[in-house]
């Protein structure tokens, strides 16, 4: 088998920088006459960009060579007509994916009926791409590039911006859209959950030297070939992207795949409504006569802490957030874990089919990684009332090769599915979709079925973007474009028109 | 199971764009807030026979016409369905229809010559599947409501009676009783005949095959000169020879002068070869099944020699039995044995034990599959163990019964013994032509698939590469924009022309992989699912124009994506294969394969991104499409029916709890 050339990966892929916890998320669109001048820009920011071989591990305290003095880290990711902007051509474009390509939010053909994209995610009602603030139908359509910069402190996280805002001057159109994030120092979320326990792990990749117990079977749960999110590797279905393609007899001569070590990165930017979260909560413990965490667990299907719902008996206490659980022989019918709870929807594991084996393997085609930070200030329940200004949520990311198959299979399959393991209705309580339908909590002797008014999460803004290796980042900033480049980037925007 | 019609009328010239402007406006349901609602010439609501009904349109392309394509699942007779229709929507059939060639003028105001005209252009389906078989429309319906109510109620009641289960089921019982509207429930469901036989049905179709080998064998034997009687001599001078290894085992352990020993070897002689060679193809069997389950790691190969280690075994095992018998008949001939019946109880003993011991493995073998997860490769070992014990098993018993023959006190008949000799020995040339048999259709099957496979490697060549196709995916996004939208968001349509290669043996290949699917769809996967795919609602393959193209019309829940993924990484990919390797499908005057399968049912749509460009290329705009229950999916539709019928049985607690648990 291959092995991944990580030195030529952004970082992101394996980092979630725990040890970085501020972070700043610029969104640009290019100048679109410097076409030098972004050139220069690309080939200096590929030197400067965190690497995946540089710093393995984002466990604290976890040696590593060179770990000490990492204080920033950069990574850089671009949007269809970004690498457009960069001189990436038809032929070249053509061989990216079908909706990386079209974007996430497609402008609707006709007014009565959503574009099929965004019923796929979900983004209908009050997460129409309609209302959001960036990447939507109206406010700041269009986007070209995203640059995630990490640090260690607020001080330092603002210099970083500026410095590379400033580098940008002559090569961004406008001022970037400039989101911060930031983990608490918990690591949780604002409806108050742990955040980031469940990654899949890459077979192959780089990893921590300290042997656990538990790890065989954390292994044969997590682990995914590299090929679900690095291209140009072998993938769970034993396939690799990048091998042929575009660059395939289109070009005259054979030049190097640039999607190779590359990977997907999704973006979208998730409000969340933790007043209304916290009164359906508390208001659901005191009809059940159960506490809040135990009704915020069941909607999660962990605990607050990161505890997962498990059977007694099958649990360990000392190590409160494991993920080396399966379904199919524990918990069938969802007493402990309801099926209709949102990691169990989001990785449902061994559990959906009749063979635990056939459905874990395939749940392996369906894993994202995530690296998503939370964003605003924390909500305060003594209720300093009318701080509407004062909005929180989480940027999500999600990185992997096969968007279609991964992230928005996940969201229309899974998360925004009434069906979804046998169930009749209900959606995923998390997220930002709401079919209407009572969700559903399995429960001894007759089920709960219960109705949300809104959900509480809406979706404020989003982009599909394409994370490039960085060798692919220095051949773009080496290639001199060609004239049909022009023609092919006219037809592009018609298209994204 | 439903009646389906699948009505394909040609468009007349230069109509197929008004035409499908008219199914765009006038026939497509509309998508509300409350749900989908009907467009006033065509109330599909209002029949309720109906399941699934769609229209689109073939356009002209090369040497074809223009068709327009009317799709219906409904319960009842053709006739009614059509009747119903043109009562409902007759000025929007009239108006639609009058795109098409042939259509009779007189047709509005004569509904019975218009569905003359439908009916003469019915095709019907070479294949139809249907994920709930024997349930009308209504009925599933009702079902639904049933439940719904059930949920309702129990709701309402959880807080006010104690929870004990079955309590609590005898309110809902109560409760269903005392609503006339629901009380239809309490009958059980109409079964239909395919389901319900559904095991027998197997049984019978293996015994067919049987009784096919066993013909085929003989004819064959005949050829060569092998008549019943000297099978008859060739079968015993094999077990004579087989029997050698259990002397030659007996003569090489007499040095030890053991008297026990002897005596259980000189019984256990036609044990010994025959086990030999069982165990010998068992274990090549390991080596042949590999510790991988997945499709994609199969191989025809490994495939093919498998499935003849599997009839060799099964072939042996009889013989097994076959040649006991017959030593069983010979030894009670004579007269009673040598040795003491002493030793024989001791041995019966021994026997005994052993089978209590391998009762003992046995049953723990079988319970470990349950109470914890196994590796494929741990999973192989089990099944093999488990072989070997029942094995061990048969032979024990095959062992006692020799042993008690041998000193049996009493003799029988003379006759009596020969006629059993004779029925065992007619039994075993049965059987050894069903072998035959067997193994000669594997010979020819052998070949086939060389011929299979020939064509494959030339077919690559000299088409186009189905990865081209990924290239044109923004192209082809405007025949799916309906897809997973409105109306579409729980069930979605699929609608998929390919051209059918051309020779006899294509056309042969895909009416034989047809027939078989079929046959599996009615009799084998009626309970919900297709090869192990839980979303299919109704299927249907249709070869058109004259055997030169092939119609694939299809309505599943859930999204495309997913339901392609299905396809691609369960069993139902050899189906899959074996259908549409077939076919190929031409853009702009090139023809593009369909992803090259290996033998017929391997790779093909596991090259997963290929083959989705494939299906997109092939797939027709599904211009209007009606579903008569839009919140379902086929599990739930079954579980509703599961729930009903639980209603007229007695469930014990644990049943009940199950039943609740799926509300």
């Amino acid at each position: 088998m291959a092995k991944v050339q990580w030195d030529d990966v952004q970082a992101i892929v394996l980092r979630g920088y725990g040890d970085l916890p501020h972070s700043a998320y610029l969104l640009w669109r290019f100048n679109t006459e410097s076409g030098l001048a972004k050139r220069q820009w690309l080939a200096t920011l590929a030197e400067r960009l965190m690497r995946a071989s540089a710093g393995g591990d984002d466990e604290p305290g976890a040696a590593h060579a060179g770990r000490g003095t990492t204080r920033s880290a950069i990574n850089l990711a671009l949007t269809a007509t970004g690498l457009q902007q960069l001189g990436v051509g038809e032929p070249t474009l053509n061989s990216f994916s079908p909706e990386f390509l079209e974007g996430m939010a497609p402008l609707p053909s006709d007014e009565t009926r959503a574009p099929r994209r965004s019923s796929i995610l979900g983004d209908i009602g009050e997460s129409s791409p309609q209302y959001w603030d960036w990447g939507g139908w109206h406010e700041q359509r269009e986007i070209d590039g995203l640059l995630l910069l990490f640090a260690t402190d607020e001080d330092s996280l603002r210099e970083l911006v500026e410095s590379e805002t400033r580098k940008m001057a002559g090569v961004a159109q406008r001022i970037p859209l400039d989101l911060k994030g930031h983990f608490n120092p918990d690591f949780k979320e604002h409806f108050g959950f742990k955040d980031g326990i469940s990654q899949p792990l890459i077979e192959g990749a780089p990893q921590r030297k300290r042997p656990r117990h538990r790890d065989e079977k954390q292994a044969r749960i997590s682990q995914v070939k590299p090929g679900e999110f690095v291209l140009g590797y072998p993938n769970e279905r034993n396939e690799r992207v990048g091998d042929r393609g575009a660059m395939n007899g289109n070009a005259p001569h054979a030049k190097r795949d640039i999607r190779l070590n590359g990977t997907y990165l999704v973006f979208r930017q998730l409000e969340q409504d933790v007043a209304a979260f916290d009164d359906f909560v508390s208001r659901l413990a005191a009809y059940l006569g159960k506490t809040k965490d135990w009704v915020a667990a069941r909607l999660m299907g962990r605990e607050p802490d990161g505890k997962p719902l498990i059977q007694d008996g099958t649990d360990a206490p000392e190590d409160c957030v494991r993920n080396d659980f399966l379904y199919h022989y524990e918990d069938r019918t969802g007493l402990a874990c309801p099926i209709g709870a949102h990691v169990r929807r989001a990785n449902p594991r061994d559990s959906l089919g009749s063979d635990p084996d056939t459905a874990l393997r395939l749940s392996k085609m369906h894993r994202i990684i995530r690296r998503g930070r939370p964003y605003g200030k924390r909500w305060d329940p003594s209720g300093r009332a009318g701080d509407g200004e004062d909005r929180r949520g989480m940027l999500f990311i999600a990185l992997n090769a096969d968007i279609a198959g991964q992230f928005e299979m996940i969201q229309h399959t899974w998360i925004n599915n009434p069906h979804f393991g046998g169930l009749y209705t209900g959606t995923d309580p998390i997220s930002h979709f709401d079919d209407e339908s009572p969700i559903t909590i399995q429960r001894r002797p007759t089920n709960l079925h219960i109705r949300r008014k809104a959900p509480f999460v809406k979706v404020r803004g989003g982009a599909y973007f394409f994370l490039p290796g960085i060798q692919a980042l220095r051949d773009m900033a080496a290639s001199v474009p060609d004239e049909t480049l022009l023609t092919a980037s006219s037809r592009l925007s018609h298209v994204a028109a | 199971m439903p009646a389906y019609t699948t009505i394909i009328t040609s468009i007349k010239d230069s109509c197929a764009d008004s035409c499908r402007e008219y199914l765009r406006d006038h026939v497509d349901p509309a998508c509300t807030k409350s749900g989908p609602r009907c467009s006033p010439e065509f109330r599909f609501d209002l029949i309720p026979t109906l399941h699934f009904c769609s229209f689109s349109i073939l356009d002209k392309e090369d040497e074809f016409d223009a068709y327009l394509v009317f799709e219906a699942t409904f319960d009842g007779s053709r006739e009614d369905f059509l009747s119903d229709l043109l009562r409902l929507a007759p000025d929007g059939m009239h108006e639609l229809y009058s795109h098409c060639v042939g259509y009779p003028v007189s047709g509005h105001a004569i509904p019975h010559i218009t569905r003359e005209f439908l009916l003469r252009h019915d095709v019907g389906a070479h294949t139809f599947f249907c994920g709930s078989p024997g349930r009308s429309a209504v009925q599933i319906q009702d079902e639904h409501r049933l439940r719904t109510a059930i949920v309702e109620h129990l709701s309402t009641v959880t807080s006010t009676i104690p929870p004990r289960l079955s309590g609590l089921f005898e309110d809902v019982r109560s409760f269903i009783r005392s609503k006339t509207n629901y009380r239809w429930a309490e009958q059980p469901p109409p079964v239909p005949w395919e389901v319900r036989f559904r095991r027998a049905i197997v049984a019978a179709a293996l015994a067919l095959v049987a009784i096919t080998a066993c013909g085929f064998g003989v004819a064959l034997a005949a050829r060569f000169g092998l008549g019943p009687f000297s099978m008859n001599r060739s079968i015993l001078a094999i077990l004579a020879w087989t029997n050698q290894f259990g002397t030659i085992l007996a003569a090489e352990l007499a040095v030890l002068q053991n008297p026990w020993l002897d005596v259980a070897l000189q019984a256990a002689v036609p044990l010994v070869g025959l086990s030999f060679i069982w165990i010998l193809i068992r274990f090549g069997e390991l080596r042949l099944s590999g510790s991988s389950k997945r499709p994609r790691d199969q191989s025809f190969a490994r495939r093919f020699f498998l499935h003849i280690a599997i009839i060799l075994r099964s072939g042996t095992l009889v013989f097994l039995a076959g040649a006991t018998a017959l030593a069983f008949l010979e030894a009670l001939k004579t007269s009673p044995g040598s040795g003491s019946l002493l030793m024989s109880l001791f041995l019966l003993g021994v026997v005994l034990l052993a089978l209590l011991v391998l009762q003992h493995y046995a049953t723990t073998l079988k319970l470990s599959a349950r109470l914890t997860k196994l590796t494929l490769r741990q999973e192989a070992e089990r099944r093999l163990r488990l072989d070997l014990v029942n094995f061990g098993r048969a032979i024990s018993v095959a062992f006692g019964i020799l042993v008690i023959a041998r000193y049996l006190p009493l003799t029988i008949n003379g006759n009596l013994a020969d006629f059993c000799t004779i029925v065992v020995e007619a039994s075993l040339v049965i059987v050894a032509y069903g072998v035959i048999g067997a193994l000669a259709a594997y010979a020819i099957g052998f070949i086939l698939f060389l011929e299979i496979r020939r064509r494959e490697r030339r077919d690559k060549r000299k088409l186009g590469d189905p990865a081209e196709l990924m290239a044109r995916a923004r192209v082809n996004a405007a025949k799916y924009a309906r897809e997973e939208s409105g109306n579409n968001a729980r069930q979605n349509h699929l609608a998929s022309v390919t051209r059918v290669k051309p020779g006899l043996f294509r056309i042969c290949l895909l009416r034989g992989a047809l027939f078989v699917i079929g046959l599996l769809s009615r009799f084998w996967y009626n309970r919900g699912e297709l090869g192990g795919i839980p979303t299919i609602l109704s299927a249907r393959w249709v070869l058109i124009d004259r055997g030169r193209r092939l119609l694939f019309l299809d309505n599943y829940g859930g999204a495309w994506e997913s339901y392609l993924n299905e396809f691609i990484d369960m069993t139902a990919v050899k189906g899959l294969n074996a259908i549409w390797t077939n076919t190929f499908v031409k853009v702009h005057g090139r023809s593009y394969g369909f992803p090259e399968t290996r033998f017929l049912f391997w790779r093909g749509a596991q090259a997963e991104r290929p083959f989705k460009a494939y299906v997109r290329e092939s797939q027709i705009e599904t211009i209007a499409w009606y579903s008569a229950y839009l919140a379902l999916s086929v599990v739930n539709i079954n579980a509703n029916s599961r729930l009903r019928r639980s209603l007229s049985k007695s469930p014990t607690a644990p049943e009940i709890d199950t039943v609740f648990q799926n509300l």
